[in-house]
């Protein structure tokens, strides 16, 4: 059997953004400057399980970015209490925590200013009805080289499509998306 | 050329009870399946693996996974070894066993989500094992963090991988093996 590529390149069939700028690259990167949301719809569809999102962000200005995440389906929010269970660890220098919660919205990133930081997100199973999941490895650029390892699941047994990033504070982010292919 | 693979097994056998359907592309489907052997799915194309997993089954850690040996016969000999770290709410838990019979149990119940890397299992020496899961704790009733590493101490040549559950524990969900091109 000839080999089949185990990874491929997933496009958005739109996005949306407030504040700053949104660009796709000819490949299929996007590229969001300065924005507080940025959704990626159609992102997720019955044809794959499994992905796999690579991401460069940082706050845009002076002050660190929290920034949280919701699926979505039809550009929707799916935003029910207590419906995003988190496990996060964190690792920096000589110190290691440990942390668990219950919300509306899942945890992303933790951006440092100036300088990109390094994301993966494992997604899986999100455009199933069932629960799905979000496993992120960060690398952040802050003085320490910090790690924080993260999983969210979503305990809805509904189908998402998209997925939006969102902050109090203005942040750069670029991301590319693939598909594990099934 | 792809640096990712996804690669079709030879063949699968379900000995107990369940079911199993292998895609055109070779992705593996499970349903209510007690064990699945993954056969002839390491070859002399790639030295390490990727598998990706998700599913469900009913009970925690009621999954062990291992190798599979000349003429497809399990290797559940007492040699194989894991270290590893679990993290549940506030608390953590380091793991070890160093005369196991397989790589590790697997947390699993609402959700399993596995990244696992396989290095060298066609090489006359030990083989090794990296795992990184996700899961639902009991616990915390919330994520869980399940991450590790094992191997099989022997000099043996494995040429497939199982995944065994419990006639009242069996896994639904999905399988795919990639080969990292060399």
């Amino acid at each position: 059997m000839p080999a089949i590529n185990g990874l491929v390149r997933v496009k958005a069939t739109s996005t949306a953004n407030t504040g700053g700028t949104a660009t796709q690259t000819t490949n299929g990167e996007y590229v969001f400057t300065g924005v507080t949301s940025a959704r990626l719809d159609g992102i997720f569809t019955s044809i794959y399980d499994d992905y796999l999102m690579v991401f460069e962000a940082r706050a845009n200005g002076a002050s660190p970015s929290d920034v949280n995440f919701r699926f979505t389906t039809g550009g929707t929010d799916r935003s029910t209490a207590s419906t995003y269970r988190l496990q996060q660890i964190t690792a920096s220098g000589s110190s290691l925590t440990n942390t668990s919660s219950s919300l509306d919205y899942g945890r992303a990133f933790t951006l440092p200013v100036t300088n990109y930081s390094g994301f993966n997100f494992y997604v899986y199973w999100p455009a199933r009805v069932y629960r799905s999941g979000i496993r992120s490895v960060s690398a952040l650029s802050d003085a320490s080289g910090t790690v924080v390892d993260r999983m969210t699941y979503h305990m809805e047994n509904l189908s998402s499509d998209g997925i939006r990033f969102y902050s109090t504070v203005a942040f750069d982010m670029s991301v590319n998306i693939y598909a594990f292919n099934q | 050329m792809s640096g990712l693979h996804l690669i079709s097994p030879t063949s699968v056998n379900i000995p107990f009870s369940g079911s199993v359907s292998v895609s055109a592309n070779g992705g593996i489907s499970c349903t209510s399946t007690r064990r699945i052997d993954i056969r002839n799915v390491f070859s002399a194309n790639y030295d390490n693996y990727m598998i990706v997993m998700s599913g469900y089954s009913p009970r925690d850690y009621s999954m062990t996974w291992g190798l599979i040996g000349a003429n497809d016969i399990l290797d559940v000999n007492a040699v194989y070894a894991y270290s590893g770290t679990q993290f549940e709410g506030t608390g953590n838990y380091d793991d070890d066993d160093w005369g196991a019979t397989s790589f590790h149990e697997i947390g699993v119940s609402d959700v399993i989500q596995i990244i696992g890397y396989i290095y060298s299992p066609l090489l006359a020496e030990p083989t090794m094992a990296r795992f990184f899961m996700n899961g639902y704790s009991g616990w915390v009733a919330g994520a869980g963090i399940m991450d590790g590493a094992a191997q099989y101490k022997e000099n043996t040549i494995h040429n497939g991988i199982y995944f065994q559950g419990t006639e009242a524990n069996p896994f639904t969900g999905t399988i795919r093996i990639y080969g990292l091109v060399k």
